[in-house]
C-alpha cells in the first residue's frame, strides 16, 4: 500500500474529522463545562475540513489504501454537503441544547464522528467500507438520537432506530457475504470487471444477493417498505438531529447507493429497475398521503422527506450510461433538500419551547407570518421549494430528475411525480396557511432565533432561490453546480 | 435596459422598494405603489409608439439564461400580446388606487404582492422561452394565493388553496409535456432548447401531439376556465378582496386564453383541429352554462363571476373558429372583458366596502342615493352585455359573425349566450338600482368620492373609446391573427388532403419572416 501526500491530502477530511472528535471526547471528560467552546471548536474545525475538500479537489483521484477508498469529485461534493449540514446543526444546537439542558460537550463530538462516518459512506470503493461507513455514521446518530434520555419518546426513537438499523445492515452484509461468494471480491472494480461476465448477473444468488444489499440502502434512505422508523426517529430525535438526518443522513446514504448501483452493478439494470420502479411509486405515494393527514411538523417533514426519497429514486431509475443527466439531477436534488431541510429544521428548533420530544403541532405555527415576517418568509421559502414550486431551487432539483426519466423513456414515471407533487402541494400549503392566514394563539408563544439560527436560515433561503434561478456568473449558479455534478458522474462512468 | 425587461421588473424592484419601507408608513406605501404602477403605464405607452404593425415577435430580447440547458432569457410581444401587457399595466394602477381605503390591515405586504403579481403577469405574457413562460406563470400563482388567503373573506383559506392546486395539477401536467417535447426535439437536431420558436419545428407524430396538446390544454382550460374546470373561479372570486378579484378577472383568466393562441394551438396545430369540436362544444356549453347559473345568483359577485365563465366561452369560441374576425373578436374580447368586468368588481367592491354585503336582495333602489354610482354602473352593464357603441358589442359581434362562418349552430348557440347576458345582468341592475329604496341602511349611503370616481374615468373612456373606434387595436393586431389564422388554416388544408400524419409546418414562424430589434 502506497501512501503518497497526494493520499494524505485526499484524506485530510478524514484525519481532521477523527482527529476533532478524538480530542472533544477527552476535552468534554476534562471540562464538562466548557461544551460551547467545544461546539464552536468542532465548528471550526469542520470549516478546516471545508478548506482540506478544496484542496483534495485538485488532486488527482484514484482508489486509494489498497482500493478501499476513492477520493473523487464525486465523494468531495456530498463530503461538502454533509459537512456544512454539520456546521448548520452546530449553529443551530447551540441554543437549543442550552434551552432544554442537554448540553454536553460529547455530543459535538459524536456528531463529528458521524460526519467522518459519512466521508466513509460517500468515498467507498469497497462494499466492506461501505458497511464501516454506514455503521460508523449510525452508532454515533443513535446515540444523538436518544440524547434526551430521560424523555420516553427520544428512547423509543434511539431504541427503533438501533434495532431496525441493525437488522437492516445484517441484510447488508449478508447480501455482501453472498457477493463475496459469488464474485471472490467487493471491491466495486473487481464487481465490475467479473460483471463483464455476465453469468453472475442472471443467478438467482446474485439477484437475492441485490436485493438483499436494496434492503440495506432502502432503509437508510428512508425509502417504503422499509421507512416504518423515519417519522417516530424525526419525531424523537432533538430537532437539530432530526435536520442533520434528513438532510446528511439520506445525502450519504444516497451517495453510497447510486456509486454501487450506476458502477458495479448497472450491467444488470434490467434485474433491479423494476424494483426501484415500484419501490420509488410506493414511496413517493404512501409519504405523501400519509403527510396530508399529519398535524405535527415533525412528522409531516417525516413523511415529506420519505416522499422525497422517491422523488430521488425516479432519477435512481433513470441512470444512463449515455447521460449523466440522472445522476447529475440526483446530486442537485440532494444538494437543495439538504438546504431546505436544514432551514426548516431550524426554524422547528426555534420555535419549540416545550422540554419533550412531542415538537410542534400545526397551531404552533399560527401566524408566525404575521408575528415575525421575516421567520416566516424564510418558511414559506422552504415549503414553497420542498413543494417545486418555481423560481426555487426546489423546482429546479425537480425537473431536473423528472427531464431525466423522459429522457430514458420513462415519462409516465414522471407523470407520476408530478402527480404527486400536486398531492403534496396541500400540506405544505397548510404551513403557510396556518403561518399567514390564522391568528397566532392568545398567548405569544417566544421565539428563540438566535444568531446561529439566523444565520443557517439566511444562507438556507439564499441558496434555495438562488439555486432556483441563479445564472452563471461570478457567483456560482445552477450551472455552475450542475457542472461539477455532470464532471463528477463522469469520472464515475469513465472507471468503468 | 431593453424596453420589455424594464417594464417586467421595474414592478419587482418597486416591490422590493415596498419591502423596505416601514409597515407603519400606509399612506407613504399606497402612494408609491400607485406612483410606481402609473410611471410603469406610462413607460409601457413606449410599446405602442415603437410598435410596427406587422406579423412577427418585435422588440426582442435574447440573452443567455441557462446556456447548456437550453434555457433562454427571451422576450418579445407580437399583436396578441401587445394590448394584454397594455391591460395589465393599465389595471394594476388602477387597481391600487381603488384599495386605499379598502385594505387597512397588512397594507405593505398588500402591495408588495400586487407588485409582484404584475411582474409574474408581464413576464408570463411577453416570455418566448418555454422555461422562462412557466417560471413565470407559476410565479404569479404565489402572490395571487397569499392575496386571497390574507385579504379575503370568511371561506378565504379554502377558496385560495382550491385556486391554487386546481391550477398546479394542469400546469404539472404542462411541465411535463414541455419536457418532453422539448426532448423530442433534442433527439432530433442534436440541441436542447426551450425557445418556442425551435420547439415548434419539432416534428411529432399524431398520437404525441395529440397527448402534448391534452396537457397543455388542461392547463389553460383550468385557467381560463373552460367548462367543467370552472368550479375554483367562483370560490376564488367570492373570497378575494376586490382588488384580488380585478385582477383575476381581468388579467390571470386571459393568461389561459393567451395560451391556447400563443402555445397549444400553433405548437400542436394537428392535435388542436382535431380537438376543435370538443373544445367548441365545452366553450358553448360554458357560455349558456354560466350565463344562465349566473342568473340564479343572490350574490352580485357571484354572478359577475358566472359571467366571467360566460364570457371566457365566447373568447374561447372566437379562438377556435379560425377566422379572422372570430380571433380578432376573440382577442378583443379578452381585453374588453379585462376591462368591464375588472370595472363591475371595482363597483361591487364601492358598495360592499360601505355596506360589507353583496347580497342583492340586501340593496334596491339605489339610483336614488348614488345617482353617479348607478350612472357608472349603467354603464358598465351595457358595456358587458355588448350593447353599440360600447366595447362589448364590438367583440360579440365580431365573434358571432365569425363563429356563424364557421358553422351556423356555433352561432345560433352563442346568440343565445349574448340573449341570456342581457337578461341575468339588467335584471341584476333592476333589483339592485331601480325602485324604492326598501333597506333602511341603504337610504344614508354616501355616493363616489372622487377618488373613486378617479378610478372609474380611465376605465370608462377606455369602454368608450374601443366602443366607439377600435381601429387602432385592431389594426395592431391583424397582421399576427391573419397569420395565425392562415397557418391553423393551412394545417386544416394539409390534413383535408390526406396528410394524416404531417409533423412538419407547412408554414414557417412567424420569427422567421421577419424580426424588428427595435430597442437594441
Amino acid at each position: 500500500m502506497m501512501f503518497t501526500p497526494d493520499t494524505a491530502v485526499q484524506l485530510m477530511p478524514l484525519f481532521l474529522l477523527t482527529a476533532g472528535a478524538l480530542v472533544l471526547l477527552a476535552w468534554s471528560a476534562a471540562a464538562p463545562r466548557m461544551a460551547r467552546a467545544q461546539g464552536a471548536f468542532a465548528a471550526l474545525l469542520q470549516v478546516g475540513v471545508l478548506v482540506s475538500i478544496v484542496r483534495a479537489w485538485a488532486s488527482p483521484a484514484g482508489p486509494i489504501l489498497g482500493g478501499m477508498l476513492i477520493v473523487d469529485h464525486y465523494a468531495l461534493f456530498f463530503t461538502a454537503l454533509c459537512v456544512l449540514a454539520s456546521i448548520a446543526t452546530i449553529l443551530v444546537s447551540d441554543g437549543y441544547l442550552r434551552r432544554f439542558n442537554l448540553m454536553r460537550g460529547e455530543y459535538y463530538a459524536l456528531l463529528l464522528l458521524s460526519t467522518a462516518g459519512m466521508f466513509v459512506v460517500v468515498t467507498a470503493y469497497d462494499l466492506m467500507s461501505v458497511f464501516l461507513g454506514i455503521e460508523l455514521m449510525s452508532l454515533s446518530l443513535y446515540v444523538m438520537i436518544g440524547f434526551r434520555r430521560r424523555d420516553f419518546l427520544a428512547n423509543e426513537a434511539a431504541m427503533k432506530y438501533f434495532l431496525l438499523g441493525a437488522f437492516a445492515i445484517a441484510f447488508f452484509l449478508y447480501g455482501m457475504s453472498l457477493i463475496y461468494g459469488l464474485c471472490g471480491t467487493l471491491n466495486f472494480k473487481g464487481l465490475l470487471v467479473s460483471a463483464i461476465d455476465h453469468e453472475y448477473f442472471r443467478s438467482a444468488p446474485f439477484l437475492f444477493a441485490i436485493a438483499l444489499l436494496l434492503v440495506g440502502f432502502v432503509f437508510k434512505i428512508s425509502a417504503v417498505p422499509f421507512h416504518m422508523w423515519v417519522p417516530d426517529v424525526y419525531q424523537g430525535a432533538p430537532s437539530p438531529v432530526t435536520g442533520f438526518m434528513a438532510g446528511a443522513v439520506k445525502a450519504a446514504s444516497f451517495a453510497a447507493f447510486l456509486r454501487v448501483f450506476y458502477m458495479c452493478f448497472f450491467a444488470a439494470r434490467s434485474q433491479w429497475v423494476g424494483i426501484v420502479i415500484v419501490l420509488c411509486i410506493l414511496t413517493m405515494t404512501l409519504g405523501n398521503i400519509v403527510a396530508l393527514v399529519q398535524r405535527n411538523l415533525k412528522r409531516m417533514l417525516a413523511y415529506s422527506s420519505i416522499a422525497h426519497a422517491g422523488y430521488i429514486m425516479i432519477g435512481v431509475a433513470a441512470l444512463s450510461l449515455d447521460n449523466t443527466h440522472a445522476a447529475s439531477g440526483i446530486m442537485y436534488y440532494l444538494l437543495v433538500y439538504a438546504f431546505m431541510t436544514t432551514g426548516a429544521f431550524a426554524l422547528i428548533c426555534a420555535l419549540e419551547n416545550r422540554g419533550d420530544s412531542r415538537g410542534l403541532e400545526l397551531e404552533d405555527v399560527a401566524g408566525l407570518g404575521l408575528r415575525r415576517p421575516l421567520l416566516g418568509f424564510a418558511m414559506a421559502v422552504f415549503m414553497f421549494a420542498m413543494a417545486g414550486i418555481p423560481p426555487t431551487a426546489g423546482f429546479f432539483g425537480k425537473y431536473y430528475v423528472f427531464n431525466a426519466a423522459i429522457e430514458r423513456g420513462l415519462t409516465w414515471l414522471a407523470v407520476v411525480g408530478v402527480l404527486n407533487s400536486a398531492l403534496s402541494l396541500y400540506y405544505y400549503l397548510r404551513v403557510v396557511v396556518y403561518m399567514y392566514f390564522r391568528q397566532p394563539r392568545a398567548e405569544a408563544t417566544p421565539v428563540f432565533d438566535d444568531w446561529g439560527v439566523r444565520a443557517v436560515l439566511i444562507v438556507s433561503v439564499l441558496v434555495v432561490i438562488w439555486l432556483g434561478l441563479g445564472p452563471s456568473g461570478r457567483v456560482p449558479g445552477i450551472e455552475t453546480v450542475l457542472s461539477w455534478t455532470s464532471s463528477s458522474v463522469e469520472r464515475i462512468v469513465s472507471l468503468r | 435596459m431593453d424596453i420589455l425587461s424594464q417594464i417586467t421588473f421595474l414592478p419587482l424592484a418597486a416591490a422590493i422598494l415596498v419591502a423596505l419601507m416601514p409597515s407603519k408608513a400606509h399612506a407613504a406605501i399606497r402612494w408609491f405603489s400607485f406612483l410606481a404602477t402609473a410611471l410603469i403605464f406610462v413607460i409601457s405607452l413606449r410599446l405602442v409608439g415603437a410598435f410596427h404593425t406587422m406579423p412577427g415577435m418585435q422588440m426582442q430580447v435574447m440573452k443567455p439564461w441557462l446556456p447548456s440547458l437550453g434555457i433562454s432569457y427571451h422576450m418579445g410581444i407580437d399583436g396578441i400580446s401587445l394590448f394584454l401587457v397594455m391591460l395589465v399595466t393599465f389595471l394594476t394602477p388602477i387597481t391600487v388606487l381603488s384599495c386605499f381605503s379598502s385594505i387597512h390591515e397588512r397594507v405593505k405586504e398588500f402591495f408588495f404582492c400586487m407588485l409582484l403579481l404584475e411582474t409574474a403577469m408581464i413576464g408570463a405574457f411577453v416570455a418566448l422561452d418555454l422555461f422562462l413562460f412557466y417560471v413565470f406563470w407559476e410565479a404569479m400563482l404565489i402572490p395571487m394565493y397569499f392575496m386571497i388567503g390574507m385579504w379575503g373573506g370568511e371561506r378565504r383559506v379554502y377558496a385560495t388553496v382550491k385556486f391554487f392546486i386546481y391550477t398546479m395539477i394542469g400546469s404539472l401536467l404542462m411541465l411535463v409535456a414541455i419536457l418532453y417535447v422539448v426532448h423530442v426535439h433534442r433527439v432530433q437536431t442534436g440541441t436542447m432548447s426551450f425557445d418556442l420558436a425551435m420547439v415548434m419545428e419539432t416534428v411529432l407524430s399524431g398520437q404525441q401531439q395529440w397527448l402534448l396538446f391534452l396537457a397543455f390544454a388542461l392547463a389553460f382550460a383550468i385557467k381560463v376556465p373552460m367548462f367543467p374546470f370552472h368550479t375554483w373561479l367562483p370560490d376564488a372570486h367570492v373570497e378575494a378582496p376586490t382588488p384580488g378579484s380585478v385582477i383575476l378577472a381581468g388579467v390571470l383568466l386571459k393568461m389561459g386564453t393567451y395560451g391556447f393562441i400563443r402555445f397549444a394551438m400553433p405548437m400542436f396545430p394537428e392535435a388542436a383541429l382535431r380537438a376543435l369540436p370538443l373544445i367548441a362544444t365545452i366553450a358553448i356549453i360554458g357560455i349558456i352554462y354560466g350565463a344562465l347559473v349566473a342568473m340564479v345568483q343572490q350574490d352580485v359577485k357571484k354572478l359577475v363571476a358566472y359571467s366571467s365563465v360566460s364570457h371566457l366561452g365566447f373568447v374561447m369560441l372566437g379562438l377556435f373558429a379560425l377566422n379572422t374576425q372570430a380571433v380578432e373578436g376573440a382577442i378583443l374580447g379578452m381585453i374588453n372583458h379585462g376591462i368591464s368586468t375588472g370595472a363591475l368588481f371595482l363597483l361591487v367592491g364601492v358598495v360592499y366596502e360601505r355596506r360589507h354585503t353583496r347580497l342583492i336582495s340586501e340593496y334596491g333602489g339605489l339610483t336614488k342615493v348614488m345617482p353617479v354610482y348607478a350612472t357608472i354602473f349603467m354603464i358598465v352593464t351595457l358595456s358587458s352585455i355588448g350593447l353599440p357603441p360600447l366595447n362589448g358589442f364590438v367583440h360579440e359581434f365580431l365573434i358571432l359573425v365569425g363563429a356563424f362562418q364557421a358553422h351556423v349552430w356555433w352561432g345560433v348557440f352563442a346568440a343565445s349566450g349574448v340573449v341570456l347576458g342581457a337578461i341575468y345582468m339588467l335584471w341584476m341592475f333592476q333589483r339592485v338600482f331601480f325602485g324604492e329604496v326598501t333597506n333602511e341602511k341603504n337610504s344614508k349611503l354616501k355616493d363616489l368620492t372622487p377618488r373613486e370616481v378617479f378610478v372609474f374615468i380611465p376605465l370608462l373612456v377606455m369602454i368608450f373609446w374601443m366602443g366607439a373606434y377600435s381601429k387602432p387595436f385592431v389594426q395592431r393586431m391583424e397582421p399576427s391573427v391573419v397569420q395565425f389564422v392562415e397557418q391553423m388554416n393551412d394545417m386544416r388544408q394539409a390534413m383535408n388532403n390526406g396528410h394524416e400524419h404531417i409533423g412538419n409546418r407547412t408554414v414557417s414562424m412567424p420569427d422567421d419572416v421577419k424580426t424588428a430589434r427595435v430597442d437594441e
